[in-house]
């Protein structure tokens, strides 16, 4: 009897600590461990020789695979967790490097691609990595390569971590032309709390990392400001500073507009509204109309009555 | 007096008032319809030079949902609303709004990239009209702010009375428009999928 009571104690005690103790369906990330970020310029078969790359570590990664802003970009209103779809890291990415121009933050790492169009960055540290775009000219022609991020590790499909990381980024090429108009907009994403919105944004427009102007936009310029500058590879970016309270940025290049977006952190959105009771005023002015003209003829009928 | 012609004469009276309202009541709508009509072409044409160059937009995984609004004047808009076939394209106000359903269509819930979008408006001249002649197959299209297109295909036009916030989310559709029927009870929903 003691013996299946120690047997059934010790089953329930097992039972217990698989449930309470923390399990990693994936290996614990090690965020410690010497790692290498490998990044390769190439587009339509061609690589790009002699490009210079900026890398930043903008966030740290946790053993449970998590990330936060690290450092100084701890301080920027970029939410960087349950993201999930490629065009948010994008937009990210955009944000962060804006800020990282805007504010003259210095890279973790730089380098120039070798003939095979690679740089290395060894003996990283794991995190999120942000690589600032590069543009790069030659005659007519402009390849732009977008910023982007890397995470190191990198998750396989087999719940293991890659620490030695090589990445591709993303390009577009165009012939370019004499000047080019730019644009910076303003949306909001705050239904339900627009109360909060501020009454105007201040946003900092720079090229190649210097501010050349500083606009406010407001209602009465429709949240809108736009510029026409000669095409010569340079990098735009555009910044807004000061984000209201309550709100988080995300600032993306579409072509040659900068859509900077506010995003209210509280919903307030509710439930779905009444659809009801959409007057149909051509049914009450029928109704109406029908009753006064029974009322008139009621009126003369009775008059003649009188009569 | 006698009080016999006193009932009379307001009886006329009375009756002279509604039918004075009733003709107010339906040549007011139609001076506001054609004010209406001009101004959302206005709202148009700026949107257009506001949002970035338009292109295909793909429905990815996002985790946020949300549809970006501009404001113009004030009133925040989401999207355009485009029908080729008719020439109509409308802006489309961001939130369910009773007050302005009689200038714009109004997004009543959802978003385009979660594919839960439904707008509500009203089929006066220059609005959702179009709902009276469109028909399956027909093309409809939603640019958001951000200038991105999506592209749907009419798969059905109904009539019905329900269009309670159960009723409309509970149809099978990438994209809804429904509107009330002037001179009767009922809504037109059409039904719209993806391309």
């Amino acid at each position: 009897m003691k013996e299946r009571i120690v047997a059934l104690s010790l089953c329930v005690l097992i039972i217990f600590s698989a449930l309470v103790v923390p399990t990693f369906a994936v290996a614990p990330v090690d965020p410690a461990r010497p790692s290498s970020l490998t990044l390769k310029y190439a587009r339509d078969g061609r690589v790009f020789e002699g490009v210079e790359v900026r890398t930043y570590r903008i966030a740290e990664v946790f053993a449970d695979g998590t990330y936060a802003l690290t450092g100084a970009f701890a301080k920027y209103p970029v939410k960087i967790y349950d993201v999930t779809s490629q065009s948010e890291w994008r937009a990210i990415a955009s944000t962060l490097a804006a800020y990282a121009a805007a504010d003259g933050i210095e890279p973790t790492r730089i380098g120039t691609t070798d003939k095979n169009g690679e740089v290395s960055f060894e003996n990283i540290l794991p995190g999120m990595y942000l690589t600032l775009s590069v543009t790069v000219r030659e005659g007519n022609t402009v390849t732009i390569f977008e910023s982007f991020l890397t995470v190191v590790p990198r998750p396989d499909e087999n719940g293991n971590h890659n620490y030695d990381v090589t990445a591709v980024p993303k390009s577009e090429s165009y012939t370019s032309v004499e000047d080019k108009e730019y644009k910076v907009i303003k949306l909001w994403k705050d239904e339900g709390a627009s109360g909060k919105r501020p009454a105007n944004i201040i946003v900092d427009i720079l090229k190649d990392g210097v501010i050349v102007d500083t606009k406010i936009l407001s209602s009465e310029n429709s949240w809108s400001y736009s510029w026409t500058a000669p095409d010569d590879g340079s990098s735009w970016y555009a910044v807004e500073r000061d984000v209201a309270e309550g709100y988080t940025v995300t600032a993306v290049r579409e072509g040659n507009t900068f859509v900077v977006t506010n995003k209210a952190t509280s919903d307030d959105s509710g439930d779905a509204p009444q659809t009801g009771e959409m007057i149909n005023l051509r049914l009450y002015a029928v109704v109406m109309c029908i009753s006064g003209g029974l009322l008139v003829v009621l009126a003369v009928w009775r008059k003649r009555n009188d009569a | 007096m006698k009080k016999s012609t006193k009932i009379t004469r307001l009886l006329l009276i009375v009756g002279i008032i509604l039918i004075g309202a009733a003709v107010l009541m339906t040549v007011l709508p139609m001076i506001s319809e054609k004010t209406a009509v001009a101004k959302n072409k206005e709202i148009i044409s700026e949107i257009y030079s506001i949002i970035p160059e338009v292109s295909a937009g793909t429905v990815d995984d996002r985790v946020d949902m949300d549809m970006p609004s501009l404001e113009i004047d004030g009133e925040d808009f989401v999207a355009i609303l485009g029908v080729p076939k008719f020439g109509v394209e409308l802006p489309v106000y961001g939130e369910w709004d009773k007050s302005k359903v009689s200038r714009f269509p109004c997004r009543y819930t959802g978003s385009i990239y979660d594919k839960s979008l439904i707008i509500g408006g009203s089929d006066a001249k220059g609005q959702l009209d179009f709902s009276k002649i469109v028909s399956i197959g027909d093309s409809v299209f939603v640019t958001d702010m951000t200038g991105k297109r999506y592209s749907y295909t009419v798969t059905w036009v109904q009539s019905t009375d329900d269009v309670s916030s159960d009723a409309l989310m509970g149809m099978e559709a990438d994209l809804l428009l429904f509107t009330k029927n002037s001179g009767s009870l009922d809504y037109t929903v059409i039904t719209c999928m993806r391309k």
